[in-house]
């Protein structure tokens, strides 16, 4: 999904439904995550079923992200719009 | 490119307190709130981060509103009958004008994520109605008390009114309507006890 969001004309904000259900999984995540520098801000949202991972991004696509959590060892689909 | 959409956030933004004065705090989830306001969970997810920072973006704005409509015509050099007044008349007009949003704000003052915005609200509410308050116990139209007496006399009996308006009925059980000289009634009690 692309979009404009307030922080910026070209931060895309991109959402994903994930298995991140643990803080210690963010965590885990985190080292992969902090890693890119693509990645300006992320957050996983604890209060959903969905555990969505929220991620803002100058640069990276979908499939980037995707690729990127699932190498880690994490189930991560597009959330459905 | 999608921008930001300002009727689709008002929607997002009446169907959020809805949905917690009907459901609660614990049984609010950005789900839910999608659903209601007939949009993705995603497009939720642009405009905010999870849903506690939806909670606190919600609760500031309501507060906002609430602060511009309390203090409206208000400065802190009014004598303190006369300020007490209008901050009851103030407070009341938000009250009839959204009612929803006055329960969103009583809900929200009990929940955990009250912690997260009370002290901006503190500082918004206290650096107008401090000055206030100082003036008047200077010019001895105030006792001296601690913040959270002064508060419990001076507004808690009008919130306590407001509820029993809202539910058509006083603690008897008898009809009850908040009417100008029943708010007048309360509010001469209270400045009577807030005397020194």
């Amino acid at each position: 999904m692309l979009t404009q969001t307030s922080t910026g004309s070209n931060v895309q904000v991109l959402v994903f439904k994930t298995d991140l259900s643990t803080r210690k999984k963010v965590r885990q995540l985190a080292l992969h995550l902090d890693q890119e520098s693509g990645i300006l801000r992320w957050n996983v949202d604890h209060w959903d079923a969905d555990n969505v991972l929220r991620i803002e991004t100058t640069r990276l696509s979908m499939q980037q992200v995707i690729d990127l959590v699932t190498g880690a060892g994490y189930h991560c689909t597009a959330l459905p719009d | 490119m999608r921008t930001r959409d300002t009727e689709k956030e008002d929607l997002v933004r009446q169907k959020a307190i809805e949905l917690i004065v009907n459901e609660g705090f614990d049984g609010f989830s950005m789900q839910k709130l999608a659903k209601a306001a007939q949009i993705s969970p995603a497009t939720l997810y642009i405009y905010y981060k999870d849903r506690d920072d939806l909670l606190v973006k919600l609760c500031l704005s309501v507060v906002d509103d609430m602060l511009a409509i309390s203090l409206k015509d208000f400065h802190p050099e009014l004598p303190f009958a006369e300020g007490m007044a209008l901050q009851w008349r103030n407070r009341l007009e938000f009250f009839m004008k959204y009612p929803l949003e006055t329960e969103f704000l009583e809900q929200a003052r009990y929940s955990p994520l009250y912690a997260k915005v009370q002290v901006g609200i503190a500082s918004k509410f206290g650096s107008v109605l401090g000055p206030f308050v100082h003036r008047a116990i200077e010019n001895g139209e105030l006792q001296r008390l601690s913040f959270e007496v002064y508060w419990s006399v001076a507004f808690a009996p009008l919130y306590q009114l407001m509820k029993f308006h809202n539910q058509g009925l006083g603690p008897s059980g008898v009809k009850f309507q908040l009417t100008e000289p029943v708010m007048k009634q309360a509010l001469g009690l209270v400045l009577k006890a807030l005397k020194p």
